[in-house]
């Protein structure tokens, strides 16, 4: 019986691969300027994105000013994974049974030419790490990805050199910094709250700035926020799956 | 024009994909894996998408590979 299911298994894989070409036929090409998603509500960020935001690069706009709220459930969905994997890896590490002759530390490669390879690019990592969250609003850019970036030069340190080198914290206290870039994003929200404006919206901020440019001041704050969360999170995830590894 | 080029990046991420349920060495699926996200970076590079594409490469390509490498060698290396 089970074998004669083995045998038919691909059967709903490639129904289900024929309903998704069929339903792609229906999906407008790419770039396609009549396509419903460029007619709606595209052509009102286009025509006003720089003046409203101070932000030339769209995507920043919207996703950190225009649809603010999102990225703020975006944020904490995040946090929320780093949580769950600390919760749940963090408890299984002290029982970790099974071949203890693997003593020896495997997240160090003790290679001399990895180590002065990853000394030569971890700077310019970090840099354009900072130059994609700041430059963000002009080039393609964003806390996303300076995070992203950032945490990918911290988690090469811990490879290469282990964990004391780079910022030698407990999850805990990882999963505390996460927590502190949702309250940046929060607390920039609130700031505008408290000046008599709406939630996250960035023109009641008291900066010595106006128009767009004070909103972009409000959404690289937030962006910054963003940034901290993910690379926060990345380097939490990375330690609690190598925990018990080292010490 | 670029039409071609884009085909081409989404058949070898058709491929890597497929040969990475094939492969019974978990540590190679994982480098397969990171290869599919590397052809899936320089295909939102071809569409425009800069910004996702290196998400894709430092996310998909060098964080994921250093989590599932992390996964594996806390489990076992070979499917069973």
């Amino acid at each position: 019986m089970q074998q004669i299911f083995q045998r038919i298994a691909w059967l709903p894989f490639v129904a289900a691969a024929a309903i998704l070409f069929y339903a792609a036929r229906d999906l407008p090409t790419i770039a396609d300027p009549n396509a419903p998603a460029s007619t709606h509500v595209s052509p009102r960020y286009i025509e006003s994105a720089v003046a409203e935001t101070g932000a030339a690069n769209m995507v920043t706009a919207v996703l950190a000013d225009y649809r603010a709220y999102d990225t703020l459930g975006e944020t904490v969905v995040i946090l929320t994974a780093g949580l769950a994997c600390l919760l749940v890896l963090g408890a299984f590490t002290p029982a970790r049974s099974g071949p203890t002759e693997k003593k020896a530390t495997p997240y160090e490669f003790g290679s001399d030419i990895v180590d002065a390879t990853s000394r030569l690019l971890i700077p310019f990592i970090s840099l354009f790490a900072f130059y994609v969250v700041v430059h963000g609003h002009t080039s393609p850019g964003g806390g996303f990805q300076g995070g992203a970036i950032c945490a990918a030069a911290i988690i090469l340190v811990r490879l290469v050199r282990g964990r004391a080198p780079a910022f030698r914290l407990l999850p805990t206290y990882t999963v505390a910094i996460g927590s502190i870039g949702v309250l940046v994003y929060t607390g920039t929200g609130l700031v505008s709250l408290f000046f008599e404006k709406n939630f996250l919206d960035y023109s009641g901020l008291p900066l010595p700035f106006h128009g767009g440019h004070l909103r972009e001041m409000g959404s690289l704050s937030v962006e910054t926020g963003v940034f901290i969360t993910v690379t926060a999170v990345m380097v939490l995830i990375f330690d609690v799956l190598t925990m018990g590894s080292e010490e | 024009m670029i039409a071609p080029i884009v085909t081409l990046f989404l058949a070898m991420m058709v491929l890597c994909a497929i040969a990475a349920l094939q492969v019974s060495d978990l540590l190679g699926a994982v480098v397969i894996f990171g290869a599919f996200s590397f052809f899936s970076a320089i295909f939102f590079t071809l569409l425009g998408a800069l910004d996702v594409a290196f998400t894709e490469a430092a996310i998909g390509a060098a964080i994921t590979t250093v989590f599932f490498v992390s996964a594996i060698y806390r489990t076992h290396r070979k499917v069973t």
